[in-house]
């Protein structure tokens, strides 16, 4: 039985219940409980089942180190699963429920596989599923993902809001023990600027628990004195529920406030992430202490002795009435002692050392308390709740001595510095044989900016396990911390610790020491993916002598614990098993984050409406309340088609296509990329951006241009207007407006940088409509304003002016091939001018149109589209395009590259329309059929097709493709392949099908 | 994650605020060049471990490129610097020698 | 542009009522800064600052840029004034007066406001004010003015307003104080 003491408790407030329910059935707490804490109190020891064997497990340990106690907390939008019971905060209205077992927590008819553990060694999935090859699919691979996992994924969307912050500081502390305090105070005393977080909710980590005393008074004292000077520093700022979860290149940190975890509903966020970025971090992260392996050790009710004493003293709550401490250290004799001052029954301390202890022994038997030297567990009993254990000598192999009743069993074998945000940026461990502990080594730092280290570990977490000299190296460390980071040296007084003198510690990696087979099968080391110390030592058998594969293979450490209870007593059983040092095993790699943190934090903002920004044009709501079906372009929505009541979006392009064909269209084109360029050498650098020339083009014209790649691919085009004498205005792709005027910078930053010439994107700056068909000039001319005649204002030339009373500029272009005009107006009148065309339009038959349809008209007009003819492997010459590169000029970008052999070749693939023989439309990026295979024993292609509509003009469908050669195969009829069904039949043609003469735009 | 002074805006940006652009120092090759020289300034890039010259922009900043000489394995920056130069300055090379006397890197030393 | 605003622990309102421009120049050039401080009558910003008078703000974008933001009213005469002052010499002055969107944001904390968009020190020892920064608020791109203790300008493109807008306003969500 577990249950909650009369007495005790230094973290609960007594005054406060609260109420909550596990498995539906409801318990009570304190304020301040940990949900493990008010589980016990409720006698609930089972909190849990293991992932493959499905066996019984109650909590270990008290912190985030702990394997067992792994639970779905919350419901609906606010459900987590995998949730650690030992670091949740217990609230009224809680609502936790267990997992990994069917039907239910006491009765799970997958325990099964414990019986069947024998078939089930360390990579048994690797064995037994690769034979038969076709059983994977439809047989292993359903039931493997149908066992995967202990929680349930969550099935509603997150509730909760989350958020970043960045930090920005000299020194970050990580860890509120009495070591991150003395080391934040030291550092806060230069001046420097001191960030401080705990990731529990409370202050002083162990100190208090364990009966430290500082300078004379009790640990509890001087942590609030620490803490009050500290609040009152404007150079501090101090966080407690905030975990330093991962330390990165160059000082950036991640710490993970959990806000609102234990109060949800108060209108606070949920979590913070914190990216911090300082010069120095001192980490004091304390120590995780280690379980034995002996038989039966992960039965519910066995636990980590400093946990036992966790949950007496800090939550006033009795794991047991009996309780067995074994152990191979002297610390485990103060939860013994603890245990015997709260009225509680320790039948025996079994000390696994020949010599046992020194003065905490001492007061041990001094309080009546029987203490067995030399001895060990040979198996614990009992199968949902310890009921007993067997005692035999440790230097044996585990003959029975005698049997002891008992509920609970609390072991220690030691302690392991948490190095994890040491070791996260490449910073060393060296193995400490005295301790039998890896600790950081100092001469092996991760590196900063600087090629200084940047890392500091103090107290325990630095090997150091008493108090004194845990604050020593504090507030050394925390000075030189602060030195480095730019703090002016002061001299500040070292806190004073004292506590019990401590014997060493006897490693104990397996108990007994020659444990047969049989012991060594129960004796579990990773608790919750159910790896046992047979498992370690059949991979080393194996051959996995490498710990990274004999991690991977037994899957040792690879829960969401990440084997911070599991990972030294296993890479222990590996050195004994492949007969080396422990050291010349090393460990595995520490990746951040030190404990799971929510997804959701790591999002940040960027959800629901923040999750992208979608860039809107100034007409963009018009749009969106006429019937927009839109379509994402670099960041842009623009509209594919505007529906029409009862139209299908195929219908609504075809309607927009044959309108402005045949009366007029609108289409907004503010997307496309506007940019000013001015000087005395603009002329002379646009001739080196385009392919063809632009210095000779006259003010007042339009000239259409092509960009490459200095690797000679096609990459962008538009439209070029030649502003004044120094002043050219280019027209990029929508797509193409930032990374062309990046473009732009770029060589003139890096590589013509004594040229004279000035680069503004004015994009934004501008809407643009294209007015387009027929009756385009009637509607310009019936809102009156600037001369919009063919004789003022030709095809391909441009004029500033008025129209209907907005100031614009005109432009005569046609991506349609119909009579076109693209007209720019400040984008803050864009919408008023959009509309005023629609009104006046009216009685010219006016509609919107699309990208769809703009799409459709330039492909039956055979222009090419960046994007569709072109993939980054095309030349302009592939297209026919050679009209638009200049032979005139020396250089352009991407000349060079255009010359070499493979690129100055006409046996290429070159593009062609195309025309199916049966009029349907061919699939796009089918590919056309040649003779013969390839290497690889695929069919030859000849040709893809890279454009393809249904034109409603033509009535039939219609392609663009490059096809080999394709010019000079005119009429020829290529098969093209359409997925699942035969090839397609199809003649080359020329890729202009509407208007060859050119005649409609230009009237 | 990286962060690196920017010798134009003078103030240190976070990656998040920059953009890499490979290899630093490159000439260009353009009509009249060999194969062999335009195949290298298109596409032979060094990818040493250890010192290297490299070209970032300051793209949620000033906008401006500029050049980081680092270390790859470490990620060690010795310095930043503008990048209207043909060759990193006299400041950076002095940086890389108090930390990596006898240095090379490509035709620098 | 709608002047919306939200209250939350820092009051978030946009700003319309400004023009700017653009000016690339050589920022180092004695004839530009003369030119440009005859015209604005406001001193030259040194790297990393803006200049404030009567009004009309100077501030430093890189090291050939210039942000000059006027109240509308005043935006043609200054305008005239500035292209008759650079005149002959080598410079693109350009209007991104509706490229862009300026937004308030006032209040006590608007720092740390500020300090969860962009990845920047927002310390007043480190960015007092005075300061001005190019940087990027979550996903995209904006400089901000540190015109107050507690006042600061965000500018940033026009085409993502709405998502600025709604990305300061669920910033200040009442609640979410970091409070450091």
């Amino acid at each position: 039985m577990s249950t909650r003491l009369a007495s005790h408790g230094r973290l609960i407030n007594r005054a406060h219940a609260v109420t909550f329910t596990f498995n539906g059935r409801v318990m009570n707490g304190f304020e301040g409980d940990t949900l493990a804490a008010s589980l016990l109190a409720n006698d609930q020891m089972l909190m849990g089942r293991s992932f493959k064997y499905h066996r019984p497990r109650g909590v270990v340990a008290s912190g985030g180190e702990e394997p067992n106690a792994l639970i779905n907390l919350g419901v609906e939008g606010h459900f987590e699963p995998n949730a650690r019971a030992t670091t949740t905060e217990t609230f009224n209205g809680l609502t936790a429920a267990s997992q990994n077992h069917f039907p239910t927590l006491e009765f799970d008819v997958a325990a099964i596989n414990s019986k069947v553990a024998r078939f089930l060694p360390a990579g048994f999935y690797y064995k037994m599923f690769i034979h038969p090859r076709s059983f994977w699919k439809h047989v292993y691979e359903p039931i493997i993902r149908k066992s995967a996992g202990l929680g349930k994924a969550p099935k509603a969307r997150d509730a909760d809001k989350y958020e970043h912050f960045y930090h920005f500081c000299e020194v970050m502390v990580v860890g509120g023990g009495i070591a991150g305090l003395q080391a934040a105070k030291t550092a806060a005393a230069t001046g420097v600027r001191v960030l401080l977080v705990e990731q529990t909710a409370h202050w002083g980590g162990r100190a208090p628990v364990d009966g430290v005393r500082i300078e004379g008074m009790p640990a509890e004292e001087w942590i609030a004195a620490t803490l009050a000077d500290l609040a009152v520093r404007n150079n501090v700022v101090i966080r407690n529920r905030t975990q330093g979860s991962g330390v990165y290149d160059h000082g950036y940190a991640l710490a993970y406030e959990r806000i609102s975890d234990h109060t949800p509903g108060d209108g606070r966020p949920r979590h913070r992430l914190w990216r911090v970025r300082c010069k120095q971090i001192v980490t004091a992260t304390g120590a995780i202490e280690r379980p034995l392996s002996f038989a039966g050790n992960d039965i519910p009710g066995v636990m980590l002795a400093a946990a036992v004493r966790d949950y007496v003293v800090n939550f006033g709550v009795s794991p047991g009435d009996r309780t067995v401490v074994v152990t191979n250290n002297d610390d485990a004799y103060r939860t013994a002692l603890t245990l015997k001052q709260a009225g509680l029954e320790v039948p025996v301390i079994l000390d696994a050392r020949a010599e046992g202890g020194g003065i905490l022994m001492a007061e041990a038997l001094a309080a009546g308390i029987r203490v067995e030297l030399g001895r060990g567990i040979a198996q614990v009993l009992g199968g949902k709740r310890v009921t007993g254990v067997q005692i035999c000598a440790q230097a044996g192999e585990g003959s029975v001595l005698e049997e002891i009743a008992c509920d609970v069993v609390a072991m220690s074998g030691g302690w392991s510095p948490v190095v994890h945000l040491w070791s996260h940026c490449g910073g060393k461990l060296i193995w400490d044989l005295d301790q039998a502990m890896f600790r950081p080594d100092p001469n092996q730092p991760p590196l900063g900016a600087d090629g200084a280290g940047f890392v500091r570990v103090v107290g325990l977490a630095n090997g150091h396990l008493r108090s004194a000299a845990a604050l020593a190296d504090a507030a050394a460390q925390g000075a030189a911390a602060a030195k480095a980071a730019g703090g002016k040296a002061k001299k500040t007084a070292v806190a004073k610790g004292e506590d019990a003198e401590e014997l060493p510690l006897a490693p104990v990696w397996l108990m007994p020491q020659g444990a047969s087979y049989k012991l060594r099968s129960k004796a579990w080391l990773d608790f919750q993916n159910d790896v046992k110390v047979s498992d370690v030592q059949l991979a080393a058998q194996e051959g996995f002598e490498s710990v990274e594969h004999a991690k991977r293979y037994t899957t040792l450490g690879m829960a969401t614990d990440q084997g911070k209870l599991s990972n030294i007593n296993g890479l222990a059983i590996l050195s004994k098993a492949l007969n080396v040092d422990i050291p010349d095993v090393g460990t595995t790699t520490f990746r951040p984050p030190y404990t799971p943190i929510s997804m959701a934090s790591l999002a940040g903002e960027a959800r629901g409406e923040l999750f992208q920004p979608i860039r809107k044009t100034p007409m963009h709501d018009w749009h969106d309340s006429h019937g927009a079906d839109w379509e994402p372009v670099a960041g842009w929505r623009r509209t594919y088609a505007y529906l029409q009541p009862g139209e299908s979006v195929h219908q609504a392009v075809q309607r927009e296509v044959i309108n402005t064909r045949e009366k007029l269209g609108l289409l907004d084109a503010s997307t496309l990329g506007k940019i000013v360029v001015k000087g005395p050498d603009a002329g002379k650098f646009l001739d080196m951006m385009y392919t063809n020339m632009m210095s000779n083009l006259k003010p007042g014209r339009c000239r259409y241009g092509l960009m490459c790649s200095e690797n000679g691919f096609l990459f962008d085009d538009g439209v070029v207007a030649r502003i004044d004498e120094q002043t050219w205005l280019c027209h990029t792709t929508s797509g193409g407006a930032d990374r062309i005027h990046a473009h732009m910078e770029e060589w003139l930053q890096t590589e013509w940088w004594d040229w004279n010439v000035w680069v503004v994107n004015i994009t934004e700056q501008l809407a643009q409509v294209g007015v387009v068909g027929p009756n385009a000039r009637k509607l310009l001319e019936k809102l009156g304003g600037m001369d919009v005649s063919a004789e003022t204002l030709p095809f391909m030339a441009w004029a500033d002016g008025e129209i209907g009373g907005f100031a614009c500029r005109a432009y005569r272009i046609s991506f349609s091939g119909e009579l076109s005009y693209e007209i720019a107006v400040p984008a803050n009148r864009g919408l008023e001018f959009w509309e005023m065309l629609m009104e006046a339009g009216a009685e010219f038959g006016v509609m919107p149109y699309g990208t769809e349809c703009l799409h459709i008209m330039r492909a039956e007009k055979g222009f090419i589209m960046i994007g569709d003819e072109t993939d980054g492997t095309v030349i302009p010459q592939d297209l026919g395009l050679n009209w638009a590169i200049s032979k005139k000029k020396d250089d352009f970008l991407g000349k060079r590259a255009q010359q070499r052999s493979f690129m100055d070749n006409p046996d290429r693939w070159q593009l062609v329309g195309l025309e199916t023989l049966d009029g349907s439309e061919l699939e796009d990026g089918a590919y056309a059929i040649a003779v013969g295979t390839n290497a690889n024993g695929q069919t030859n292609t000849e040709g893809r097709v890279t454009s393809t509509y249904h034109s409603p003009t033509m009535g039939r469908g219609i392609a663009m493709g490059l096809v080999h050669n394709g010019p000079a195969r005119m009429g020829e009829v290529l098969s093209f392949t359409k997925i699942g069904a035969a090839p397609v039949k199809a003649k080359i043609v020329s890729q202009v099908f509407y208007d060859p003469e050119g005649e409609k735009p230009n009237v | 994650m990286l962060i690196l002074n920017c010798p134009y805006c003078g103030r240190e940006k976070d990656e998040t605020e920059l953009a890499a652009g490979g290899e630093a120092h490159l000439k260009r090759f353009g009509p009249g060049s060999s194969d062999q020289d335009f195949e290298g300034y298109l596409f032979d890039r060094a990818n040493p471990k250890g010192l290297h010259f490299e070209r970032w922009r300051c793209a949620a900043g000033c906008g401006k490129w500029f050049h980081a000489a680092r270390c790859t394995a470490t990620l060690e920056v010795f310095g930043t610097y503008k990048a209207q130069t043909l060759e990193p300055p006299k400041t950076i090379r002095d940086a890389i020698t108090a930390k990596r006397p006898g240095w090379s890197w490509r035709n620098f030393s | 542009m709608s002047d919306r605003e939200f209250q939350g622990y820092v009051h978030v309102r946009q700003d319309s009522g400004q023009c700017m421009f653009t000016l690339r120049a050589n920022l180092a050039s004695t004839k530009i800064k003369a030119a440009v401080k005859s015209a604005t009558g406001v001193a030259f910003p040194n790297r990393g600052l803006c200049e404030v008078s009567e009004g009309c703000t100077l501030a430093w974008m890189s090291p050939d840029e210039l942000l000059i933001m006027v109240p509308t009213a005043q935006a043609q005469k200054l305008l005239t004034g500035l292209e008759a002052a650079l005149e002959g010499l080598h410079v693109l002055l350009e209007d991104v007066s509706d490229a862009r969107a300026k937004f308030i944001l006032s209040g006590a904390h608007v720092r740390e406001v500020l300090g969860k968009l962009a990845p920047m020190d927002c310390h007043p020892a480190q960015f007092p004010v005075g300061s001005f920064n190019r940087t990027r608020f979550a996903q995209v791109a904006g400089a901000v003015f540190m015109e107050q203790e507690d006042l600061i300008s965000i500018i940033c493109f026009r085409s993502v307003q709405d998502y600025v807008f709604t990305l300061f306003c669920d910033a200040v969500a009442p609640g979410s104080e970091v409070l450091l």
